[in-house]
């Protein structure tokens, strides 16, 4: 568990100062981890599990800036992932009789495989065209950012801030579509 | 869409992150938010006449160090409150360890007061404007430190925003005390408390909003 502490720590260290490979790997290690955390505490509702897995996972990706370096990366992802939890209950007026469990057992917890994300499907398809095509060149087609940037007519940096933008869009649009 | 595309499209916004990203914002936002509380103050408000024989005395400097005390307090809240699940116990308890002795000292000195002083004590020459001219002062500060807040990652919006009210209604107090002559613990410790409290009220309303994610 300590090893996949450091482990983990390492790889957002070397995302916080830029390496894009490193934060991939982060993010599917965590993404395994969010999987079998939420499904024990949504066997309810199996459907939405990705959703709330894609969810905590962008905001993990946005909100890098609060995580404190000195901390443990795992309690913080699991505070996030915990405040997401409770969010998606509140807006689907579930009454909470989960206990939340705690950072040990989001370590420890068996990866299941994952399942497609219809919130997510659905807020892409809600961004603008121009915003949406970069996501989707991006992600699905592998383009690197400068191409897909490129084929939408932008310079690698507007590509860039338009990326970070359609990001936020997303988190946003998912965070509404069941308020 | 699959999670696995999402972490394709999240990979190529890696980017780099400062270190202390939060405090810098939170430096950034003091140095604003007061720049612009005393230019308020020199260009609307104005001045006191008697600022040069005012910081000769010991109140100038009580009332300054209870109003940046809260301020401080606040600040401390906001950079805990920021990130998820840090608590702010030892920090309300001190503000509220501040605002308690600087109360006492109010009754102490409203206590031996005759009724007519009382009034006069209570209302000083300037009660009617006292906390919303602290209010206005903060408000450009109060806007900017939600805005910081808007790049963290508060689990708890209300509190959070109530940090950043007390945080920039104890920094526009203090700015505040360069114009306004009020000399006594009552007065100080009535109508700044007051707009003090209502910076974080109004912080706590716009976390609610502004705040969640």
């Amino acid at each position: 568990m300590d090893d996949l502490e450091a482990q983990l720590k390492r790889l957002m260290l070397l995302g916080l100062d830029g390496d894009a490979g490193a934060h991939r790997r982060l993010l599917r290690l965590l993404s395994d981890r969010l999987r079998a955390y939420f499904m024990h505490r949504m066997s309810s509702a199996p459907a939405d599990v990705e959703d709330l897995v894609q969810e905590t996972l962008l905001a993990v990706h946005l909100r890098r800036e609060s995580y404190d370096r000195t901390q443990p990366l795992t309690a913080w992802v699991f505070a996030i992932a915990r405040y997401r939890l409770i969010d998606h209950w509140r807006r689907r007026k579930i009454r909470v009789t989960t206990p939340m469990g705690d950072v040990a057992e989001f370590l420890a917890a068996d990866t299941v495989a994952p399942d497609d994300g219809l919130d997510l499907t659905r807020a892409l398809a809600s961004l603008p065209p121009r915003q949406r095509a970069l996501v989707e060149n991006v992600k699905i087609t592998g383009l690197s950012l400068s191409e897909a940037g490129a084929k939408a007519g932008l310079s690698e940096g507007a590509a860039k801030v338009a990326l970070h933008r359609a990001l936020k869009l997303l988190a946003e649009r998912m965070r509404r579509a069941n308020a | 869409m699959q999670t696995h595309d999402l972490i394709e499209a999240l990979a190529a916004d890696t980017g780099r992150v400062p270190a202390n990203g939060l405090e810098r914002r939170l430096t950034l936002t003091a140095l604003a938010g007061v720049g612009v509380a005393l230019a308020l103050v020199l260009v609307w408000l104005k001045p006191r006449a008697d600022l040069g024989e005012a910081v000769d005395g010991g109140f100038f400097w009580i009332k300054a160090f209870y109003t940046g005390a809260l301020g401080l307090a606040g600040v401390w809240a906001t950079a805990r409150l920021a990130r998820p699940d840090m608590s702010v116990r030892a920090t309300a308890l001190i503000a509220l360890a501040v605002v308690g002795v600087f109360e006492i000292a109010a009754l102490v000195q409203f206590t031996p007061m005759d009724a007519g002083s009382r009034l006069a004590a209570l209302r000083g020459v300037s009660w009617q404007v006292c906390s919303r001219n602290i209010v206005l002062l903060a408000a450009p500060m109060l806007a900017m430190s939600i805005a910081a807040l808007r790049w963290m990652a508060p689990t708890r919006p209300m509190a959070a925003g109530f940090a950043a009210g007390v945080f920039s209604g104890g920094a526009a107090a203090t700015v505040y005390g360069l114009h306004c002559p009020e000399a006594t613990f009552v007065f100080v410790g009535l109508w700044y408390t007051l707009g003090v409290a209502a910076c974080g009220v109004i912080g706590a309303v716009a976390g609610r909003h502004l705040l969640r994610w």
